[in-house]
């Protein structure tokens, strides 16, 4: 008998704050309340906030271009197979087999679809060729189910013609911002206003396997690389320290160890800080271990 | 409580009545003290973003712990307050009363305050067992519906006048409180609550989007900065918990988009009276013409069949997902990589479900069924889904056509059998 | 001690009968809105002579029953009845007579109830036509019964109204939603098919004495004729989840003139087909 009796004691209580256990704790984050008030007497308080002394920082003493390549060191990584589940006549004409080609290997390594990009580039600095306002078209295509272009960059207020090349409509989904249908044969106008900071996907809803990237920039300081992994971005500021971002669709932004112009250098967050020489051609020569795809 | 005891209190009667007292009130004040101390009576506190630190941090490869996610989230909470206190400070900077009001948050935040002093803690009281108190679309019910409550974190909302990518506007999100949402278990709010609280239950699901979105852009941001030596630390935290960037840069651009809302929405000049059987100019034949033209375009231009299927009942393309669940997986098929499904729950998110396109048979619109609800819906597609906008290179004109087919399709044989027998009761 | 415990039982019927009589006479608070509300239905009246019926049947008898157990209480305690028990071994008159009393009293609620209960439930609304032998009145007499004004659907958590709209038939494509707003015109019989969506509800109108639940896959039919204009609750009766509460509905009775007024504005709204910005302000 007692022995039930203290099986009710402990198992009571038990069932009573079982009831409790609600979200996780690591739903809630504790802040401190001192720091709270702190901020928000700063951000509450008129003007703009904390002065600080801004630095009027030297301008470029030039332009440069940088021009280079991307090249993958090793046996590239297997593919990854589509499951091409909508209009396979037209997707997947006679049966083949279709792949993501994420990681699209050119002739000797080279690796295409890398985007690279200068971040922050001061308006004043950049050259009259750079600026926005580009008015000529991009065309961007799409045809047995594919974006031709895998990766496309325009800048802010280029127009850019989706055509659809196949006969049955597809739909063009920007992220979170465009999702537009294009019937079968025709093509429907795309303006980007807003720059990104890293591209963003462009998918199908009809097709969801069907995927490309789009990189929208205000300042024409973009490239992305070509099948053999060559890229150029032209008219850069030199003498000044400027930030490159470095994306790849697989990898994000490129990340780690790996060599650059033959000596061995290590990237943070998919980017890396350079200072170009006026007036002259600057090589970047990237090698990406196998090892990252993996 | 008290049958419980009955049994083991009589079990001891043997023994000394003093400890038998004693056991008694032992026994007696656990479950009080757990009723005092335990769940009842802690004030709600918002949830983090989870999930999107964790695509973050496997984006940027930084991890949201430790003094980078208590700085996040001392800016949030320095410039949201709490859910007993809603604040947006540094609002007036940032223009934030174009978009709602202060004193309206305060009417709908806060605890549920007793029935005759109705009136307070709206949001508690009538959205937060569903949207959750964050607005997260986590409550304790969200788990048992379908579709899943509504996450106002991403400022996506689905049903609204203005096109994908922007923000709705305040008649948008009030004709939804008020009509509810049909279909789903959003219910009409219209004979619970008058204007004026409508009004603050709108500003309050504002406040939760805009603190939603700053949330998501300060993690966003935080992933770029550092933390690795005290000295990087302080210089972050310098720069980061800034009024520039705090209010003018992120809580700034968040606001511009939802002012500027209601000059996005799109203009409809009408359909031709004559596809109105309520207007003088009615007439039945123009009225077919019309939806055979709409029936045309669903199955060509329109290309409406290759999702809602060619019968009209949704079977067409049902293996994508909504862009709350693809926000995190990048892609629909990346929500079969069982690694990051499991890193998905174990954030806190919801099982991602399938969004499957609506079965036009039904007669069910969720957006509305006045015909300037389904245009909307045809002419902008419906944001945060795989609904795309009909092409710009259909007219006007062929979107009436296709909104009079949508209107006709629960009307046909094919969803009423025509000689269906009235309701009799044999018993008579 | 011993006879408080009497008095005890005695409080019972006393305040039991005091709360009802102060909630029937009053309406002031504590008891505000506790006895019947308003009955604006033709044959609401009919449900609350019910109702008074069985109260005050079960109130006599609740008050016989409660002043007897109190007289025994109070007769036979413990510290003043110091002799030996005495046993009884039954009584057969006694048995026959609280047998044949409540038997004959369910009998007079059965049979006193059956008009009210075909009126409420079986004799829809309609006209008596003649049958195969032309005359009226006879065995084979057709009944075209009325078609329901509007269709309610209770679903988790609103009531969504379809009126019959033009050709005054539900389910076509002119008919008129709306959501926990019903409409009706006053002093005509109005007949409303309900239905559930998806659990069991229970549609209820105090104010017309009408209730009746509402199951899925089953098409009813509630009728009633208001004879009163204004506004009154829509509610649900049975509980059907954590919302509810929030099934609040609100029926409006408006004159005939001012029902098709209300019916053609839906109408319109329904069919708004254009949209402008607002001028710059």
């Amino acid at each position: 008998m007692l022995k039930r009796f203290w099986m009710i004691c402990t198992l009571l209580p038990l069932a009573f704050f079982a009831g409790c256990s609600g979200s996780p704790e690591a739903d809630f984050v504790q802040v401190n309340s001192a720091a709270v008030e702190e901020l928000r007497t700063k951000l509450a308080s008129s003007g703009s906030g904390t002065e600080t002394d801004q630095q009027e920082e030297a301008g470029p003493s030039g332009y440069a271009t940088l021009k280079g390549r991307f090249a993958l060191d090793g046996s590239p990584p297997p593919q990854i197979k589509l499951d091409i589940s909508k209009d396979p006549a037209i997707c997947a004409p006679g049966g083949k087999d279709v792949f993501a080609n994420d990681v699209a290997v050119g002739p000797n390594g080279g690796l295409a679809n890398i985007v690279i990009f200068a971040n922050g580039v001061n308006e004043d600095w950049v050259h009259d060729s750079a600026k926005p306002g580009r008015t000529d078209e991009v065309i961007f295509d799409q045809k047995e189910c594919v974006f031709l272009t895998h990766v496309v960059g325009i800048q802010t207020g280029q127009p850019m013609t989706v055509l659809n090349s196949d006969p049955v409509a597809h739909n063009l989904k920007v992220s979170t911002t465009f999702n537009q249908t294009i019937p079968e044969g025709k093509s429907v106008p795309f303006v980007a206003s807003k720059e990104l900071n890293s591209p963003e996907k462009m998918s199908c809803s009809i097709h969801p396997w069907m995927t490309a990237y789009l990189l929208v920039r205000n300042d024409g300081y973009f490239a992305v690389t070509a099948e053999d992994g060559s890229f150029e971005i032209p008219n850069l500021p030199a003498g000044v320290e400027l930030e490159f971002r470095v994306w790849h669709e697989r990898l994000n932004g490129i990340k780690g160890d790996l060599q650059v112009n033959g000596s061995a250098e290590t990237w943070k967050k998919g980017r890396f800080e350079m200072t170009l020489e006026p007036s002259q051609d600057q090589e970047l020569n990237v090698v990406l271990p196998a090892a990252m795809f993996n | 409580m008290l049958c419980y005891l009955q049994p083991c209190l009589t079990s001891l009667g043997e023994s000394n009545p003093m400890k038998r007292l004693r056991i008694f009130w032992a026994l007696l004040s656990m479950p009080m003290i757990g009723l005092v101390t335990g769940c009842g009576t802690e004030s709600p506190d918002f949830r983090v973003n989870n999930v999107y630190m964790e695509k973050i941090s496997r984006e940027l490869d930084v991890k949201f712990a430790g003094q980078r996610q208590e700085d996040v989230y001392t800016a949030l909470t320095a410039m949201f307050g709490t859910p007993d206190l809603p604040v947006v400070t540094g609002g007036e900077d940032a223009g934030v009363s174009d978009v709602l009001s202060v004193e309206n948050l305060h009417l709908a935040a806060g605890p549920v305050i007793k029935d005759y002093e109705a009136g307070k803690g709206l949001y508690r009281q009538h959205c937060a067992h569903c949207h959750g108190v964050t607005g997260d679309g986590y409550g304790p019910t969200a788990k048992f519906l379908n579709p899943y409550p509504r996450d106002f974190r991403m400022g996506t909302f689905k049903f609204k006048s203005t096109p994908v990518g922007y923000r709705p506007t305040d008649d948008d999100l009030t004709r939804i409180v008020r009509n509810g949402i049909n279909g789903t278990a959003m219910p009409s709010f219209k004979e619970m609550l008058d204007s004026g609280q409508i009004d603050a239950i709108v500003d309050y699901v504002k406040y939760l989007a805009l603190r939603g979105q700053t949330e998501r852009s300060l993690i966003s941001l935080s992933g770029d900065y550092g933390y690795e030596t005290p000295e990087e630390t302080t210089e972050t935290q310098a720069e980061l918990l800034s009024k520039e960037v705090l209010v003018d840069e992120i809580l700034g651009a968040i606001v511009e988009e939802w002012t500027s809302a209601s000059e996005t929405a799109t203009e409809a000049e009408g359909r031709d009276p004559v596809y109105d059987f309520s207007s003088p100019e009615f007439d039945q034949s123009e009225l077919d013409e019309s939806i055979a033209r709409g029936q045309q375009l669903y199955y060509g231009a329109g290309a409406c069949v290759t999702c809602h299927g060619p019968t009209q009942l949704g079977d067409g393309q049902t293996t994508d997902y909504d862009n709350w669940t693809k926000d995190f997986f990048g892609e629909a098929a990346k929500v079969a990589d069982a690694e990051l499904l499991d890193a998905y729950l174990t954030a806190g998110g919801l099982p991602p479900r399938n969004i499957i396109p609506r079965n036009l048979r039904q007669g069910v619109y969720r957006g509305g069924r006045r015909p300037i609800d389904i245009y909307w819906r045809v002419k902008n597609g419906i944001d945060g889904t795989p609904m795309p906008a009909a092409s710009s290179q259909l007219t006007d004109d062929d979107v009436w056509d296709i909104v009079n087919f949508v209107l006709s399709v629960p009307y046909q044989s094919l969803s009423q059998p025509a000689d269906m027998p009235e309701f009799v009761r044999d018993r008579n | 001690m011993g006879r408080f415990w009497s008095l005890l039982f005695l409080a019972v019927p006393v305040l039991g009968v005091g709360v009802f009589a102060a909630a029937m006479m009053t309406d002031s608070w504590p008891l505000h809105n506790h006895w019947l509300p308003r009955d604006v239905s033709e044959k609401g009246y009919v449900i609350d002579n019910l109702f008074n019926t069985i109260l005050y049947l079960t109130g006599v008898i609740f008050v016989g029953t409660s002043l007897a157990l109190f007289w025994f209480l109070w007769k036979y305690d413990g510290e003043k009845n110091l002799g030996p028990v005495r046993f009884l071994h039954g009584s057969h008159t006694l048995e026959v007579v609280w047998s044949i009393i409540p038997a004959a009293t369910l009998l007079f609620i059965a049979i006193y109830q059956m008009n009210a209960w075909a009126d409420a439930k079986i004799d829809r609304p309609g006209t008596r036509l003649a049958g195969a032998d032309g005359r009226m009145n006879t065995e084979d007499d057709l009944v075209e019964f009325q078609l329901p004004i509007a269709q309610v659907t209770g679903r988790q958590f609103e009531w969504r109204i379809r009126y019959a709209g033009r050709d005054g038939v539900v389910g076509t494509s002119d008919d008129v939603h709306t959501v926990n707003d019903l409409h009706l015109p006053v002093d005509e019989e109005v007949v409303l098919q309900i239905k559930s969506d998806d659990v069991l509800h229970s549609f209820f109108l105090p104010n017309c004495r009408l209730k009746q639940d509402v199951v899925p896959g089953m098409k009813q039919m509630v009728w009633f004729k208001p004879k009163e204009v204004g506004s009154f609750d829509i509610v649900c009766a049975e509980l059907c989840g954590w919302g509810h509460y929030k099934m609040k509905g609100r029926m409006t009775i408006q004159s005939r003139k001012d029902f098709d007024q209300w019916l053609t504005d839906q109408e319109r709204i329904q069919q708004e087909s254009s949209f402008a910005l607002s001028e710059e302000e």
